[in-house]
């Protein structure tokens, strides 16, 4: 018993150990980056400077009023919010159909979901103006989040969890006089409320990284998000001022890390019934 | 008879119904766009000017230009670079941080990271550490003598780097997902190996890998079409190069549509990229029959 | 809840900001680069034209996502009035479809003759003058003068000698087997530095009647001379975007690239090394390009047209230049070189040199096929420098083939 103990421990500092390193590795890039947000122009590109011999924290007022981030930050939540609104809301709807109504079209419908997955949406941008530009919607705050309101990684997520619902709680439901709707908003969807987690996360990454879409169907400054002023930066005429540019990608990133680990719990259990059938 | 084929149809509307809000932005902006790809594949179009019907002519050049089948191929190889990487190292990764413990949270935290941060931001991150004359991998390097590579810039080294990233990228998301997998395998289960005198390699091997076969099959098919879908990381960081060594389909269906103006070829180009996947995922999905479900 | 309805009322708070427009005011829509700020400029010509309001909309990060932008916004109707557009991106195409009002059209005889010719021939395509120059940059030779001096290097005149000294400079510092001192690098749009030297050879690419000739011996040469530069060091080889940030940190001799990346480099070189720059080098004779980009005017009604002629022509005047010359660009009209503003920046020698280049300015037509041999020059640079072996006359005859096919279906 006593060996037994003791094998174990050697283990866990192992297993501590290499995870420890591991983590190291994974999170070098944002220490990195966060380092040369700091940095003077000359000590970013001396390849014996590790830490800054200085501080610069004004690169980061540099980088901020490099253009109109607070108009590009305010719209880049408010699209990423909004997204996630309609994410959570369609694909809940076409999750409870799909795990629990029977009918015929159920397979063929979802199939026909899991494969719109297989389509590269830069292949989808020019339809999708035109489609837009026919609805007189171009320029507009509905456009620009229009295409990526359904996630169909969420139905697919939503799906499983709400596959492990008995029926019979969603019969009692129905046996206290409870309608279709009530069902579903009072049984259903409390349940899914991890996996609403994962979606609004993912939803809310894919927005705030999006780029050319909003580019493209938008004409005024005022419907401009983050990924703009970034790439602006990067192609820079005079070439990239590196510590600015590290102090923007510190900032574009750091508030969605936030958010994830305010969520990671929820997440988490969100993203485990990923493989269960 | 007729009041049941009523029943059965309500069943039909009722069911669709559901699906309305999401199908229809799903028909109208993903779909539909695809079919349309379809017809424009056989049009020369450069945008501005008038479509010109030509045929099959977009995929009779698209066919017999070594270009496609050299991004084909590309696209193939980051997978198979990519996915054993995360499929392996991330089952791995899983069984370390499968205790419920505080420290373990902060671990799946930080491994986590990289996929829920900014592409175009940290793509330029991982160019400035990839850099061959300042960057911090070749200072890294230097610290171990060993000499500096050239890491973006030789077409031998460019896509592995890429693949790098992806990895780093894919890793910790995997792990996650698998640890989901792990933790829903019963107790009993596990102790009833370790009463049968099992030891902690053998559990593994003979319980906890079979079990977690249907997350892995899911892990797999995710991991597939984002690969193969890969496309901000090589834009930003090589835009295909050097000598088009890390040009996928995406990035060169990109180039045609929106660098070139050549619409008609570039949907061509999608097609058959939908095709690839189509074909990937049918291929992995022969493989279910190997996925044991009775946990 | 709340935060559905507060939602919805940023929803609508924004719709209702996107559709203003003043019923008295007449306004034109201007389209923009992100870095472009034409503010100043466009205050004066409001306080000048009263009633007209000028709304500059930056459209994109490059001139890539510009001509994304416009050929959308053609295709749903909604093109600007005035509008940005870089050189070699679809400006005939927009002719052909027959939405671009050229400026043959809106500008008199002597209007037309203020802009420098070989600035014109530029935006010139079937013999019509399309658009107007504007933001013009020219490639010029930029060099490290600390670094030449040790090397008792002279400054170089011709390719050749270009060649010679990038290999002399060539230099491991630390020993671990990799070169950390190289001769000489070209910007990102290499491409674009490609083409004078084809020049400078003697030789053609586009010929003014619209024929393509890639395969011309001159070309060649160009080439072979590029795999030289690879083969022997001088040349790192796929390292161009980072080819600026590599010349201010004084591990490249030379560097070649546009004469608007002055303010960007003084700043980032400091008082690390002293700056030096010179012609782009000549051979047999000397002939540069010019960059950048001109104004276009889309079709719309013939006041709305009028009215954008007259905002394209201040914008071309000497009042209408300050923003382009902070940003480095040249001057490109006989009365902007006469203008005092110029006469006095001839007397810094740097914009001495950058400026006499005009001399040397040779335009060539714009063709629609200018984004298709821009794709493929850029992927045999690359593939040249990657195998230096490569065969270069097979290589460059596959261009031909595309870009002749291309023309074909055009």
């Amino acid at each position: 018993m006593k060996m037994n103990r003791h094998h174990i421990s050697k283990w866990e500092i192992m297993r501590i150990v290499l995870l420890t390193v591991i983590c190291a590795v994974i999170i070098l890039p944002f220490v990195w980056m966060i380092l040369n947000s700091f940095k003077s122009a000359d000590e970013v590109l001396d390849k014996n400077i590790i830490f800054p011999t200085a501080w610069h924290p004004e690169n980061y007022v540099l980088a901020w009023n490099a253009a109109p981030f607070d108009i590009y930050f305010k719209n880049s939540i408010l699209m990423a919010l909004a997204t996630v609104v309609g994410q959570i809301i369609t694909s809940s709807m076409a999750a409870y159909s799909f795990a629990k109504l029977k009918y015929r079209l159920n397979k063929p419908l979802f199939m026909i979901f899991l494969s719109s997955m297989m389509v590269p949406s830069e292949a989808t941008i020019v339809s999708n103006y035109l489609t837009i530009s026919g609805m007189g919607l171009i320029n507009t705050f509905f456009s620009v989040i229009a295409p990526s309101i359904v996630s169909v990684f969420g139905v697919f997520l939503l799906r499983q969890f709400y596959m492990t619902i008995p029926d019979a709680l969603m019969e009692a439901a129905r046996i206290d006089g409870a309608g279709e709707v009530k069902v579903f908003t009072s049984v259903i969807l409390p349940l899914g409320k991890s996996a609403m987690a994962t979606i609004a996360i993912m939803g809310f990454i894919a927005s705030w990284n999006s780029y050319l879409w909003p580019l493209i169907i938008t004409s005024s400054m005022e419907l401009r998000t983050v990924q703009t002023g970034l790439r602006a930066m990067i192609d820079n005429d005079l070439g990239p001022t590196w510590e600015q540019l590290m102090a923007m990608a510190t900032l574009v990133i750091v508030p969605v890390l936030i958010l994830f680990v305010c969520l990671q719990k929820y997440f988490v259990q969100g993203i485990t019934k990923v493989g269960l059938k | 008879m007729k009041a049941r084929t009523k029943r059965l149809l309500m069943h039909e509307v009722k069911g669709v119904a559901w699906t309305l809000p999401a199908l229809s932005f799903l028909l109208l902006f993903t779909l539909y766009p695809m079919v349309n790809a379809v017809i424009t594949s056989f049009y020369n179009w450069n945008l501005t000017g008038r479509k010109k019907y030509i045929g099959l002519y977009n995929y009779k050049k698209l066919l017999n230009s070594p270009e496609i089948w050299d991004s084909i191929g590309r696209t193939v190889q980051y997978v198979i670079y990519i996915l054993p990487a995360t499929l392996i190292l991330g089952f791995v990764l899983a069984l370390l941080l499968k205790k419920a413990s505080k420290l373990n949270v902060v671990f799946r935290t930080l491994l986590f990271t990289p996929r829920v941060s900014s592409m175009v931001a940290i793509s330029m991150v991982w160019i400035f550490i990839y850099n061959p004359q300042y960057g911090l991998l070749n200072s890294i390097l230097g610290f171990f003598g060993i000499a500096p590579i050239r890491w973006l810039n030789t077409p031998e080294t460019a896509l592995p780097s890429l693949c790098i990233i992806a990895i780093w990228r894919m890793l910790g998301y995997s792990a996650v997902v698998y640890l989901g997998g792990i933790q829903n395998i019963s107790e009993e289960v596990l102790e009833a190996s370790t009463i049968d005198g099992a030891n902690a390699i053998q559990t593994v091997w003979h319980i906890t890998l079979p079990l977690t076969t249907p997350t892995a099959f899911m892990l797999m098919i995710l991991n597939t079409i984002e690969i193969l879908k890969m496309f901000t990381t090589i834009n930003v960081m090589t835009q295909g190069g050097p000598a088009m060594s890390t040009t996928n389909l995406v990035v060169m269906l990109y180039e045609y549509a929106f660098r070139r103006y050549q619409v008609g070829y570039a949907s061509a180009i999608a097609l058959v990229l939908f095709i690839l996947i189509l074909a990937i995922n049918l291929l992995q999905m022969a493989l279910e029959r190997f996925v044991s479900y009775d946990s | 809840m709340k935060k559905f309805v507060s939602l919805v009322l940023t929803l609508c708070l924004t719709l209702s900001l996107t559709s203003f427009a003043l019923a008295e005011d007449v306004t034109l829509e201007f389209w923009v680069r992100n870095s472009d700020d034409f503010s100043n400029e466009i205050a004066t010509f409001e306080a000048a034209n009263p009633g007209v309001k000028i709304k500059q909309v930056q459209v994109g990060a490059n001139y890539d996502d510009l001509v994304a932008k416009y050929n959308a916004a053609q295709v749903a109707g909604n093109l600007p009035q005035v509008a940005l557009v870089g050189q070699r991106h679809g400006i005939p195409q927009w002719y052909d479809a027959g939405v671009l009002v050229p400026a043959a059209e809106w500008m008199t005889e002597e209007e037309q003759a203020d802009v420098m010719d070989n600035f014109w021939v530029r935006y010139t395509y079937n013999g019509v003058r399309l658009a107007v120059p504007f933001g013009s940059s020219s490639p010029v030779l930029w060099y490290n003068k600390t670094m030449l001096d040790e090397l008792g290097l002279t400054v170089p005149e011709t390719l050749t000698q270009l060649k010679e000294a990038a290999i002399k400079a060539v230099k491991d510092v630390d020993g671990d087997g990799a070169t950390d001192i190289y001769g000489v690098n070209f910007n990102s749009d290499t491409p674009w530095y490609i083409q004078p030297m084809v020049w400078c050879l003697g030789g053609n690419v586009i010929s003014e009647d619209g024929t393509i000739n890639m395969t011309s011996d001159e070309m060649v040469k160009v080439f072979e001379m590029l795999a030289e530069l690879v083969s022997t060091g001088a040349l790192p080889a796929n390292q161009h975007s980072s080819a600026n940030a590599d010349f201010c940190n004084g591990t490249s001799l030379f560097y070649i690239s546009s004469c608007a990346s002055k303010g960007g480099l003084q700043k980032n070189i400091g008082d690390k090394f002293e700056l030096g720059v010179a012609l782009f080098p000549g051979e047999v004779t000397r002939n540069v390009c010019i960059g950048g980009n001109g104004l276009a005017i889309f079709k719309s009604t013939p006041e709305l047209e009028e009215l954008s002629a007259k905002f394209v022509k201040f914008m071309i005047s000497v009042e209408g230049m300050g923003f382009q010359l902070t940003q480095g660009y040249m001057p490109f009209t006989h009365s902007q070189f006469a203008s005092e503003l110029i006469q006095e920046r001839l007397q810094d020698p740097m914009w001495n040199i950058v400026l006499s280049q005009v001399d040397y300015i040779k335009g060539q037509n714009i063709h629609p096929a200018d984004s298709t041999i821009w794709s493929e020059m850029t992927n045999l640079i690359s593939a040249v420098e990657a195998d230096p072996t490569l065969d270069i006359p097979a290589a460059l005859q596959k261009i031909q083939d595309a870009v002749d096919e291309f023309m074909l279906l055009y």
